[in-house]
């Protein structure tokens, strides 16, 4: 019989003492609060050659505080893309033909999809393929492997890709210097999330001397301080809403749909707040990367939707992988099997899980259908706000449901909240939608300033006094800094 | 020129006032403070000075006081009532809301079989000491009434003796600055408190600039017969007014030997005590709870060893001695299991 005083805190006394947390510098992390302004300091004061070196050291420390064993697959990575880079350079110069430089390719190619491959998918395909083995009576041991991802493979292996690519194209020159490539891949504002930067565009940023102008300054603060406020105040607090309904493998309609839709927010803030971040400290030192995010949730159809959508990512798989499939130049079948084979492509690049194929299958899908029989019906009807005014709300809930597979945990909770949300207004009563609502309006306000005023840098009116401007700044770092909620890692950092 | 630098001082003033107001308007939405009116610790109690009581009703973040001006709710009508004496580490500082010992020992002993109703009153105040709670003690009485105190005194009071607590709630003026008391709060949560250190150094040494020769290797023996005396006179008072009493040893952080890793921990409660040596401070907490069971085993008063019982370190101990949710838990379940044969109906 139980002594009658043993509770469940005299269990958890026993227990371990809590993990030391680790030294990881994310960028909503104090770490980082101090590497900036450090970094920063050095880059004003240092000229352009000496501020790449440094860049570079602070790159690599930057990096190396999340697990510096994660810097041996990088620098592995970058030196054999830049070895079959320069390769191919010399063959380009001598004039030899196109299929002199295939072998570099492929080399550069199978060292980053190989190295990607294991990392992220090992495991994966080990579990499926013993599940698949075991189904059809081949009884085989399960093997698998206590491989840990390497923060942001994903991103930084695309990226390399894109050098070599061009480079084999001949749309780009390969760089002379090692030091600067390995900045280019390493650059620490976009190395673990993005913005998948393409060579051909950050490169010669590189190698030139930067100067930052007033206006880099004023767009970077205020992408700065708006993806902070995005991040912290409004993903934060959408954050356990969202996991505490998908925690559970079944829910009510109601509470299904209301944390689809806070994920909805949840998800935009986290990674478009990350990108803001990253593209606020570059614009500080002098680097223009690419928009990635241009108001997704206003997109009419799908085709809109993935050009506003994490548009480094669509872009990337546009021109490296639906183009190379062949694209649309062998007739329409052709076509729609590319369109589909580089959304499920999309999807698994996201992560080793079947929803994350599904989500790809189902974007796919939507693609398909907007192409075959949507888009013959929206040419016949006149343009104009009522039709706008009918897509974006559709669209938006197509996502809306896209994200239920993303963000599910098993094959099960999606048929099973699938199912739920067919009732949608089931189960309102013990809800809290109003939190959902507030935390959401800032971003929503914005966003129809930013859409209908056509400005993404909202509060650069020239009619909008400095002084008001300012106000709303503080306001928001008042917000970041004392309401936000409780801290957590960025979404895409797991890819 | 002028002009920019016009327009750069007014951006700043926006700024500032901006952030002012957002720190009110949160104060007002979260907790019902007034927008423009005083809003600080100060505001649980009726007046600065030893003699201090608790505002009835009034509400500070997590800190609410009910009708008698005690932290917690109303008591339960009709139940058992046993009154918390303490200071900061009863009054509660880090734990959450409802998540303070004596809040536990609540639930503890109206959990465990055979007890009747029990309600516990936390008469706790911070930055009291045993002649604060003489002082008090009068009042305690009349108002709550108690079927039995539970006494967890402080004990670093008696480094100094002229000490009668109660130095830290002046009332601060209206306009006093809200941002600047969130962005200190904010500012020591995400600083490493190793990262204070050589400032807390710096800040004992000057503050013992010229009074070298009063710093103390460790307690007094006259400053521990006065604690002593102070329990014995606080005692006397409570026995006059038959009042069962149970005394609790004083538990910290460190336990027995200060782990080198929580070196300035130690230093930061030298801080406050800064003529004590830092090796002083756990011999101090030794003698004086050796003083409680003494007095305890004079008296026939039982005597709960909570410095025995709560273990040392961060998972129990939110700083030096105040306990986070998980130290309280253990506090309480520790006093319950004194209580509750005592409580026990047959």
């Amino acid at each position: 019989m139980p002594a009658p005083f043993r509770t469940d805190v005299e269990r958890r006394a026993t227990q371990a003492p809590f993990p030391a947390t680790r030294f990881s510098m994310l960028f909503n992390s104090f770490a980082f609060a101090l590497f900036l302004p450090v970094v920063l300091l050095l880059y004003y004061l240092l000229p352009h050659k000496a501020q790449n070196r440094m860049l570079l050291a602070a790159s690599i420390f930057f990096y190396a505080c999340w697990d510096w064993r994660f810097l041996a697959p990088l620098l592995f990575s970058t030196v054999i893309d830049f070895y079959c880079a320069s390769r191919m350079a010399r063959l380009i110069d001598a004039g030899r033909p196109i299929q002199d430089r295939r072998p570099y390719l492929w080399l550069s190619t199978v060292t980053n999809l190989g190295l990607l491959g294991f990392f992220k998918y090992f495991n994966f395909f080990s579990e499926n393929l013993h599940e698949l083995l075991t189904a059809v009576g081949i009884p085989v041991s399960p093997f698998t492997l206590q491989v840990i991802l390497p923060v942001g493979i994903s991103f930084y292996t695309f990226q390399a890709l894109s050098y070599t690519i061009d480079v084999y194209r001949g749309e780009l020159h390969a760089i002379s210097s090692f030091w600067d490539f390995l900045l280019a891949v390493l650059y620490f504002p976009h190395l673990v999330a993005g913005p998948i930067q393409r060579a051909s565009s950050l490169l010669p940023q590189v190698i030139q001397p930067r100067h930052t102008t007033r206006q880099q300054v004023l767009e970077g603060i205020h992408l700065m301080v708006w993806g902070f406020f995005k991040k912290v105040f409004i993903a934060d607090h959408l954050s356990p809403i969202v996991d505490a309904t998908f925690a559970k493998s079944q829910a009510s309609g109601g509470e299904v749909w209301l944390a689809c839709l806070a994920f909805t927010v949840q998800i935009y803030c986290d990674f478009s707040g990350y990108t803001d971040i990253a593209r606020g400290v570059a614009k500080l030192m002098g680097f223009e990367f690419v928009l990635n995010f241009n108001l997704p949730y206003f997109a009419r159809n799908p085709q809109e939707f993935w050009s506003r959508w994490h548009i480094s990512l669509s872009s990337w798989l546009r021109d490296y992988l639906y183009v190379s499939l062949g694209g649309n130049r062998n007739g329409t079948a052709q076509t729609y099997r590319n369109l589909f084979l580089t959304m499920v492509i999309g999807g698994l690049w996201h992560g080793a899980a079947w929803n994350f194929v599904l989500w790809g299958i189902y974007h796919g899908t939507l693609l398909i259908v907007h192409r075959l029989w949507v888009q013959p019906w929206e040419k016949r009807l006149p343009a104009g706000h009522l039709l706008a005014g009918l897509q974006i709300p559709v669209m938006f809930l197509l996502t809306v449901y896209g994200w239920l597979l993303f963000r599910a945990t098993s094959l099960s909770q999606v048929i099973a909240f699938s199912r739920a949300m067919a009732h949608p207004l089931e189960g309102w009563a013990n809800l809290d939608p109003l939190s959902v609502f507030l935390f959401s309006l800032p971003l929503i306000l914005v966003q129809c300033v930013q859409y209908f005023s056509r400005q993404l840098f909202w509060l650069h009116f020239p009619w909008l006094p400095a002084e008001a401007r300012s106000a709303v700044y503080a306001a928001l770092l008042y917000a970041t800094l004392f309401a936000g909620g409780q801290p957590q890692s960025f979404i895409y950092f797991q890819f | 020129m002028l002009r920019l630098a016009f327009r750069i001082l007014t951006s700043i003033a926006a700024m500032g006032a901006t952030m002012e107001l957002c720190a009110r308007l949160e104060d007002t939405l979260t907790a019902g403070a007034p927008l423009l009116g005083v809003y600080n610790h100060s505001i649980l109690y009726d007046k600065p000075g030893p003699d201090f009581h608790g505002q009835p009703g009034a509400r500070y973040l997590k800190w609410r006081m009910n009708s008698m001006g005690y932290r917690g709710p109303e008591p339960r009508p009709g139940a058992f009532r046993i009154a918390c004496v303490g200071a900061s580490e009863t009054f509660g500082l880090y734990e959450s809301e409802n998540q303070e010992w004596p809040r536990q020992l609540e639930r503890d002993l109206n959990a465990a079989p055979g007890v009747p109703p029990v309600t516990v009153i936390n008469t706790a105040y911070a930055a009291t000491n045993l002649r604060t709670h003489l002082h008090q003690a009068p009042r305690m009485l009349a108002t709550v009434h108690p079927d039995m105190i539970v006494l967890y005194t402080s004990v670093a009071a008696y480094v100094h003796p002229e000490y009668y607590g109660v130095t830290n709630n002046q009332p601060q003026p209206a306009w006093h600055s809200r941002l600047l008391v969130k962005a200190k709060e904010r500012g020591k949560r995400l600083v490493p408190s190793s990262w204070f250190l050589p400032w807390r150094r710096y800040m004992i040494e000057s503050s013992m600039q010229g009074k070298e020769s009063q710093i103390m290797d460790r307690l007094p023996a006259k400053n521990e017969a006065l604690f002593a005396s102070d329990l014995n006179q606080l005692l006397d008072f409570y026995a006059a007014h038959k009042v069962p009493v149970v005394l609790v040893t004083h538990a910290n952080r460190f336990g027995q030997t200060v782990d080198p890793a929580e070196q300035d921990m130690l230093i930061t409660w030298r801080q406050f005590y800064p003529m004590l040596r830092e090796d002083g401070f756990l011999d101090m907490e030794n003698r004086l709870n050796h003083q409680i069971h003494l007095i305890g085993a004079a008296r026939g008063l039982p005597v709960v060893d909570a410095a025995r019982a709560v273990p040392p370190g961060p998972r129990y101990f939110a700083d030096f001695v105040h306990f986070t949710d998980e130290g309280a838990a253990i506090m309480a379940h520790t006093v319950s299991k004194a209580l509750a044969p005592r409580l026990a109906q047959p």
